[in-house]
């Protein structure tokens, strides 16, 4: 359904991601790892059309979505939750998930509102707050329940565990599976490699730009070098 | 709150339309500028406040308006009103034109470039002799005092209008999200070109359609004077003294400027610059978010408590 060829990427002369190949298929849980500067981060904005990439294609369920603008992405039913969540800090809790609705027309933005309220309870205490006072991991819950918000049918989470204590970023990856389960494929970019993969069906690690591994994820956790090298086991 | 301000509003309303009955035509002519900056100041603030977008080049619209709607009754025989509608229109569209480009850049670039706009307007419109050359152009002398005042008046208050109506529209919150977080935007899926893109016509079109009144007001216009930067300036200074983004901002800051103008002349004539540039810089030290405070700041969250005072509660 989701399919990534030869993709290559670059910022002027710099080549960031070479030929990469990457395929998901409806209802999986993928998690991409690999250290920082890998170019996790170039994948997946590269993917919502927020950098344009030099060469390859990346096709869902029959569109290709390079040169296309993020928001016509974004209606296709992709959605990024970005690193550093990215808030819209001066306006409250409730008017960023609306936000997450923008290019929704129809009559159940209420009700899935109220489901964010069911997920995150905190958000619902604080749905008048200003987004810029929340915790962090009150503020990464308010960008998954922004992104929830759009309905999409391929989520992009680009890593939720950055500055968060272990048992909310458990906690919000639970969340993960639970999402799936409601019907949304999920690209998990992760640096908690160990939880991302207990949670995911399949797993391609990035090295350098390019893809080095990939494998069903208990395959991953057991193999030796992945684990010496992510896991310092 | 929101009754409060409402009745502000209709007062300070009712206030400036009685003004010329109570003063003489020194003071018409004055508030006529003061209406005429807070107007500017209110384009301007679409893009600068509104949107996060600061532009150094605004007064290319004001420029455009009036040499076009000159050009069009002089050159074409218009009746006036319709030179005026079409420069005003004309000028709407080169601003959407000109913004898909320019919009793509951001902070002191974005300012930079649309400094180098303005000038680059004044080059070509001083080259070209449809729109009078650099002699400028001589329009008939008609109305009078009050009834450029009246009209000032009420470009001011359809400025105010149209800031209000965004700033509680769905396009409002477009605008707001652009300037919190631009990619954060992009990634709720809000076409963030188009929607800058719109908030700069729609500044270019108030700023045009003041440039097309002050032309007839004045009755001779000429590119270095309607292309002079120090009118973007002064919208740019106006928008920040009142609160950039408020919609009552742009004309309390036209105000205090136009008054303080006055009062600075009056002590010297020779330092009122001075006295006006050291005044300024008080305000942006002790009130860097203006007199109204950021109605809705796109950046930081300031936790509410004693020491924010909000003008909207």
């Amino acid at each position: 359904m989701f399919t990534i060829k030869g993709l290559t990427v670059g910022y002027g002369d710099t080549k960031v991601l070479w030929d990469i190949d990457l395929e998901i298929a409806p209802g999986e849980i993928i998690a991409l790892i690999g250290v920082n500067g890998a170019g996790k981060t170039t994948l997946l904005k590269t993917i919502m059309g927020l950098l344009s990439p030099q060469s390859g294609s990346i096709s869902y369920r029959g569109h290709e979505l390079s040169g296309l603008d993020t928001h016509s992405i974004v209606k296709l039913g992709l959605n990024l939750t970005p690193q550093g969540r990215l808030l819209f800090t001066g306006m409250s809790v409730e008017e960023n998930l609306l936000m997450g609705a923008y290019l929704r027309h129809d009559s159940d933005v209420g009700r899935d509102l109220k489901y964010i309220y069911d997920l995150f309870p905190r958000l619902g205490e604080r749905r008048r707050q200003r987004a810029g006072t929340l915790s962090g991991g009150e503020q990464q819950m308010c960008a998954l329940g922004r992104s929830l918000m759009s309905r999409p049918s391929l989520l992009l989470l680009d890593e939720m565990s950055l500055g968060l204590a272990p048992i909310v970023v458990e906690m919000l990856l639970d969340l993960v599976v639970e999402i799936r389960r409601q019907g949304t494929t999920v690209l998990i970019v992760e640096q908690d490699v160990e939880e991302a993969l207990r949670r995911a069906d399949r797993g391609y690690v990035l090295e350098g730009g390019r893809i080095a591994m990939s494998g069903p994820a208990p395959e991953l956790l057991n193999n030796t070098s992945l684990r010496i090298a992510y896991l310092g086991l | 709150m929101k009754n409060k301000s409402l009745i502000i509003a209709v007062l300070a309303l009712l206030c400036a339309f009685l003004l010329p009955l109570l003063t003489n035509d020194y003071i018409v002519q004055v508030a006529t500028e003061i209406a005429m900056y807070a107007a500017l100041a209110a384009g301007w603030n679409l893009i600068g406040g509104i949107t996060g977008y600061p532009s150094f080049g605004n007064v290319a619209f004001f420029g455009l308006g009036a040499m076009l709607a000159g050009a069009f009754s002089v050159n074409w025989h218009w009746p006036y009103w319709l030179a005026g509608i079409v420069a005003v229109l004309l000028t709407g569209v080169l601003g959407f034109i000109l913004g898909l480009p320019i919009l793509r850049l951001k902070g002191h670039y974005f300012s930079i470039a649309t400094l180098a706009l303005a000038e680059a307007t004044l080059a070509i419109v001083t080259n070209l002799q449809f729109l009078g050359g650099g002699k400028g152009t001589s329009l008939p002398l008609i109305g009078s005092p009050l009834l450029f005042y009246y009209i000032m008046l009420a470009i001011a208050c359809l400025s105010a209008l149209i800031t209000y109506l965004i700033v509680h529209s769905q396009y409002g919150n477009t605008l707001l999200a652009i300037k919190s977080d631009e990619s954060a935007a992009q990634a709720v899926g809000i076409n963030t070109v188009l929607a800058k893109s719109t908030a700069f016509a729609l500044s270019a079109f108030l700023g045009s359609m003041v440039g097309v009144v002050y032309a007839i007001w004045q009755s001779y216009i000429d590119p270095p004077t309607v292309f002079e930067p120090g009118i973007t300036v002064l919208m740019l200074v106006m928008t920040m003294i009142g609160g950039a983004g408020t919609v009552a901002g742009p004309i309390i800051g036209a105000l205090i400027i136009g008054i303080m103008t006055q009062l600075a002349m009056a002590v010297s004539q020779n330092a009122s610059s001075l006295i006006l540039g050291l005044a300024i810089i008080v305000v942006v030290l002790f009130l860097p978010q203006g007199i109204l405070g950021s109605h809705r700041s796109g950046k930081g969250g300031k936790r509410p408590g004693k020491h924010s005072f909000s003008w909207r509660g």
